[in-house]
């Protein structure tokens, strides 16, 4: 089976959702083009969606081969090389347990060890060295937002 | 005038100088920093600004967008490497520049471009946008709805990623603006039985996640990176010689215009600009081949043009209310957050706010100049922070950003779920920025869409009768099938010969 493009993947993946949506979006009313309802933009908005991506997906399948060929003129940086999906990976996992924690555990305690792992991650030093800056970014950042701007942080468990 | 004095009046407190500094100062240093641009900058900022007065708040973030646009000259001259996007070009002769020994050149040259092109900018801004927002008081919501369309079709066009994937984002970002209370009814919708969602999804928790924490993960896949070579420069080494002064001036008043013109056109206007301001000065120029061996024309006009842009597009968020670039979107956000509506009676309900505004990019402009020829080795040095701390510092940044909007464990889990939606599609090559304006503007077209539709009973020929609407619907059209009626002629053309 031929690989997918690049834009394949992503018409996939944004018509899946889109069609989620659509399934939310037909239980409102949607009126008429006199009297425009609640569900009026959001269905023809989600229609037109999925229609763009199915054509994008015909065009990839049936057209010239061009997948992943238009590139954002300023994405690709000079000098940069890629690793591989592992380390957005492990951190992508980390954020979502984060707000986890972030309510039982509090925010001090969830974000040293959110801030540890993504230092490690991100390859600083070894783990005693990302500990300690994880936990002196948390505390500084809590100093800043909850005592001097006062803005209201979870305290957790320890406090 | 009246006003203006005013603005100086509120622009001129210790306070609003204070925060006013200090946002030029942070972005310049945003823009110094590749990777966190001005976007990103103010969604992480905007915690912060909670309890301040909007003026205050609204000078600072105004101070953050053209203060990003002096510092990324900096690395670019120095170091090739472009803070912000909006100095690509610059890096061409600004580096060749340094290469030769004349670095100080470079950058006193883009220092005072900018400087004078922002100037220049401002009094254009200072006339037009309370003319412009007098006559947006006769709009109604057709010409409301052909501004939205007009802004969203144009941004796609330029956006260089295709129209079929701009569509997408823009289709995506109204998706996302139909959540919640719908403000015609009264009624909820798309709240997927979530109180949280009742009051719709937070543009700021979004901006964070596609810019920040999609940064964070995207430089998480990177090998470590090489740092590059610092040309240092001496204080005494900034002054340009005569030869390279007098072939900076022409460039410079023609990047003022250029700019501007270019920030009222949806987009990324400060690139846009820097590149037009560029080929212009090529093609004028007595030397053409001195280009991108060091031709202080190079410089100038560039780094003109992306200041000047950027006052510039300021003109449609204070008088229509409408932004056309995404840094302008976390503005309005910004103004909105801080309960001020933005809008044509903007200037006569908050005129603190407009003027001080303004004002305050007079004053900015002054300090930024202040701070950037003296404090450039400062700046240049900041590239030598590594990017693990300063990432997960972003990463702790994002998610206090985030949380405050509504102390909200939702808007977190929104945050990080957009991040890595921002990730993944940045790896398809998929730009985010229209999605960003279709999710602020969204509102304001649905509105006034239905509000057209009700009012002629379904009759579009409401948008044709119309003039404002009509002129911007054939605009929109024109811009959107030119290149491809241009691309057949020319093929013709060829084809003929």
């Amino acid at each position: 089976m031929a690989r997918l493009s690049n834009n394949s993947w992503g018409a996939i993946g944004i018509g899946a959702a889109t069609l989620v949506y659509l399934v939310e979006a037909r239980k409102l009313p949607f009126g008429s083009i006199r009297h425009p309802d609640l569900g009026f933009m959001p269905i023809l908005a989600g229609l037109t969606l999925l229609g763009l991506c199915l054509l994008m997906l015909g065009r990839e399948i049936f057209g010239p081969a061009q997948g992943g060929r238009e590139v954002d003129r300023f994405e690709e940086k000079e000098g940069e090389e890629v690793e591989g999906f592992r380390k957005p990976l492990i951190l992508s996992l980390a954020l979502f347990l984060y707000p986890l924690g972030f309510s039982s555990l509090g925010f001090l305690v969830s974000t040293v060890l959110l801030t540890t792992i993504s230092l490690r991650v991100l390859e600083y030093r070894g783990w005693w060295g990302s500990l300690s800056l994880g936990v002196l970014i948390s505390w500084g950042s809590y100093f800043l937002f909850a005592y001097l701007l006062e803005v209201q942080l979870p305290r957790g468990i320890f406090f | 005038m009246e006003g203006l004095l005013h603005g100086f009046a509120v622009a001129l407190t210790p306070l609003n100088l204070l925060f006013g500094l200090l946002g030029a100062f942070l972005g310049t240093l945003v823009g110094v920093l590749p990777g966190i641009g001005p976007i990103g900058a103010m969604a992480l900022l905007m915690s912060a600004t909670y309890s301040l007065p909007p003026a205050t708040a609204l000078i600072m973030f105004a101070g953050i967008y053209y203060g990003s646009m002096y510092g990324g000259s900096t690395t670019s001259i120095l170091v090739n490497i472009p803070g912000e996007p909006s100095s690509v070009v610059t890096c061409i002769d600004g580096n060749q520049m340094a290469k030769k020994g004349r670095g100080g050149a470079a950058l006193f040259i883009a220092a005072i471009g900018s400087f004078l092109a922002g100037s220049i900018a401002l009094i254009i801004l200072t006339f037009l946008a309370p003319l412009l927002a007098e006559a947006a008081l006769q709009f109604g919501p057709p010409e409301y709805f052909a501004i939205a369309v007009f802004g969203l079709l144009v941004l796609s066009q330029l956006s260089g990623q295709g129209l079929l994937k701009s569509f997408m984002m823009i289709l995506i970002g109204l998706l996302l603006s139909t959540m919640g209370l719908d403000v015609i009814t009264g009624q909820l919708r798309m709240e997927w039985g979530s109180i949280g969602l009742q009051q719709g999804i937070d543009f700021v928790p979004i901006a964070m996640g596609l810019f920040g924490i999609a940064e964070v993960l995207k430089v998480a896949e990177e090998k470590v990176i090489q740092s590059k070579d610092i040309i240092r420069v001496r204080l005494r080494e900034l002054v340009p010689n005569r030869q390279e002064a007098k072939r900076s001036v022409g460039p410079v008043l023609r990047a003022s215009f250029l700019g501007f013109m270019t920030g009222l056109i949806p987009g990324p206007a400060a690139v846009i600009s820097t590149f037009l301001s560029y080929t212009l000065e090529r093609k004028i120029s007595k030397v053409p081949d001195e280009f991108g061996k060091g031709a202080p024309e190079g410089v100038a006009g560039p780094e003109a043009a992306n200041n000047a842009s950027a006052v510039g597009a300021f003109v449609p968020l204070l008088s229509l209310g409408i932004p056309f670039a995404p840094p302008t979107a976390l503005l309005l956000s910004a103004m909105m957050i801080h309960g001020v509506t933005p809008g044509p009676l903007l200037i006569q309900q908050r005129p603190d706010v407009f003027w001080g505004t303004i004002a305050s990019m007079y004053i900015g402009n002054l300090m930024l100049l202040a701070l950037n020829l003296p404090l450039v080795s400062v700046f240049v040095n900041v590239l030598r922070t590594p990017k693990n701390l300063l990432m997960s510092c972003i990463l702790v940044l994002c998610i206090v950003g985030a949380y405050a909007v509504n102390n909200s464990v939702l808007d977190l889990w929104v945050m990080l779920i957009s991040g890595m939606a921002g990730y993944v599609l940045r790896k398809l090559k998929f730009s985010v920025a229209p999605l960003i304006l279709a999710l602020v503007i969204g509102p304001m077209m649905e509105d006034s869409l239905r509000q057209s539709l009700m009012l002629s009973q379904g009759d579009l020929s409401i948008f044709y009768t119309h003039p404002l609407a009509r002129t911007l619907f054939i605009l929109a059209a024109l811009i959107l099938m030119g290149p491809y009626i241009f691309r057949k002629v020319r093929g013709s053309l060829l084809r003929g010969r």
